[in-house]
């Protein structure tokens, strides 16, 4: 065990911040001064992402506590060659909340701005977002424009395909195949851009990376 | 599909692998349904990832988070390592039953189902702590280490490692006046330990049941939480013929501050809405 260094200060950020050095290794070896590091800067993204799937702020306070313990938990899988730190972070809560909705079987309520907005929120380039989430957002622009709406839905509140089918009005068939097809598509794109490199090296086209 | 086959799995079937993840992905685990075994060590999180970076590139996150939460999540994840520490060297409790885990899930649908169809009923949960603040008057001190009763070997030596741990609580649990609980004022103690989350009920004196008609679910009323939603703590059975049973407690979420033990009766499986016909409680004073 690492010796403990001195507490940060508690003083939430006033904006989510994901840029510092790598906190993740620091996690994965049980370093106590890392548990507050890992949420002062994880913090902010987790309950975003906590906020948008879960009905009410004492549920998405107790799925921010069960994400942390997973990505504690799950640090030491955690490969910088593979992916940034955010964006790991990112696939852990949602999994988790992805799980919980599916557990209770019900799911928020269908969004009713997303299927309508035709580009990303606002413009990707933010300073504080990691290079693949950037890359991201450039590969998801070079998708159909129906694989966009699917994923849209999809990605925002990890909305069923039936419900996709319901609001779009895509035969169910459909939604499935371009719900898949574009993921994938997204996959590719981020492999062939260096980002996202499998757990073998492998790249598009058999690639090495 | 552009991705090279593994050795051993050809295109269509890695075409499936991949309809797989994408699921996963976008559905998670239960939706994409069982991942053909053979494939399990040829592929990655590739979308697992791509569906993370999209989501964070389509909504950046922007909100930050209640002060106070972390305080909390920050206390819990010392818990966490520090229970992670202890494991490696002290044995672990008994297992709770399968019947708990099916309780477990119901419960997990009542914080938000709650929230949404039942937000003014608080009535019951008011009701049982009124319950526990009249059996407080009357309760007698419990010795924490008092007489073994008669459980299984296994069980005993789960709470004799619980009740090492100073910061294990051991409660009285009070009968009601419920024809069901036929012992005499104390039916029994629950021993919660908040650091493992891990505790026990153990019950004496309550009638049997045909789990085919009803079954007993205990639950925790957790301070930290709003009132209106407890916290599932299993369901179990009371053979017949037992005199004294053992319940291993299996909160369905993290109980940070246990204010108030119960057991009531409910329909076979549990439910997520009670009954509200407690046989027992146990506050923790």
């Amino acid at each position: 065990m690492a010796k403990a260094a001195p507490e940060p200060d508690p003083t939430p950020n006033e904006k989510p911040s994901f840029d510092g050095p790598p906190i993740l290794p620091r996690v994965a070896t049980g370093e106590p001064a890392a548990i507050n590091e890992c949420y002062d800067r994880f913090g902010g993204l987790v309950w975003s992402l906590a906020r948008r799937f879960c009905a009410n702020p004492t549920d998405a306070e107790d799925a921010v506590q069960e994400i942390f313990i997973d990505l504690w938990k799950s640090a030491e899988r955690y490969d910088s060659s593979i992916a940034s730190e955010t964006t790991f972070v990112a696939m852990i809560a949602r999994r988790r909340l992805i799980d919980r909705n599916r557990r209770r079987q019900r799911r928020p309520p269908m969004p009713t701005l997303p299927e309508q907005s035709a580009a990303p929120e606002e413009s990707i380039g933010q300073a504080e977002m990691s290079e693949d989430v950037r890359l991201a957002a450039e590969a998801f622009e070079q998708l159909r424009p129906e694989q966009k709406q699917v994923l849209r839905l999809a990605i925002h509140h990890g909305c069923s395909h039936e419900q996709i089918a319901t609001t779009t009005g895509m035969p169910l068939g459909t939604v499935k195949t371009h719900a898949r097809r574009g993921l994938i598509r997204m996959r590719e794109i981020l492999r062939a851009q260096g980002k996202l490199v499998d757990e073998a090296g492998n790249r598009p086209g058999g690639d090495e990376a | 599909m552009s991705q090279t086959p593994p050795a051993g799995i050809d295109e269509r079937s890695l075409d499936h692998a991949e309809e797989w993840l994408a699921d996963r992905a976008l559905l998670g685990r239960g939706d994409a349904g069982s991942m053909p075994r053979r494939f399990a060590d040829h592929l990655d999180e590739g979308l697992d990832l791509a569906a993370a970076a999209l989501d964070l590139a389509l909504f950046p996150p922007r909100e930050v988070p209640p002060a106070a939460l972390r305080a909390r999540v920050t206390a819990r994840l010392r818990e966490v390592a520090a229970a992670a520490n202890a494991a490696a060297t002290e044995p672990r409790a008994i297992g709770a039953s399968s019947t708990a885990s099916t309780a477990s899930t119901a419960l997990t649908a009542l914080t938000g189902g709650f929230a949404a169809s039942r937000s003014g009923s608080t009535g019951w949960w008011v009701a049982a702590a009124a319950i526990a603040i009249a059996l407080l008057a009357w309760l007698p001190s419990l010795d924490p280490r008092g007489a073994s009763p008669k459980v299984g070997e296994s069980g005993e030596s789960a709470i004799a490692a619980l009740r090492q741990h100073a910061s294990t609580k051991v409660v009285a649990c009070a009968c009601t006046d419920d024809p069901l609980c036929r012992a005499d004022k104390v039916c029994g103690e629950v021993l919660w330990n908040a650091e493992r989350q891990e505790g026990f009920l153990r019950l004496r004196g309550v009638a049997a049941n045909d789990p085919r008609e009803l079954q007993y679910q205990l639950w925790i009323v957790d301070s930290s939480r709003d009132a209106r939603y407890p916290v599932d703590g299993g369901v179990f059975d009371v053979p017949a013929g037992e005199e004294e049973i053992l319940v291993p407690i299996k909160a369905a979420v993290p109980v940070r501050d246990a204010a108030l033990f119960a057991v009531s009766v409910e329909k076979p499986g549990g439910t997520v809405v009670s009954e509200r016909r407690f046989v027992a409680v146990a506050p923790v004073s």
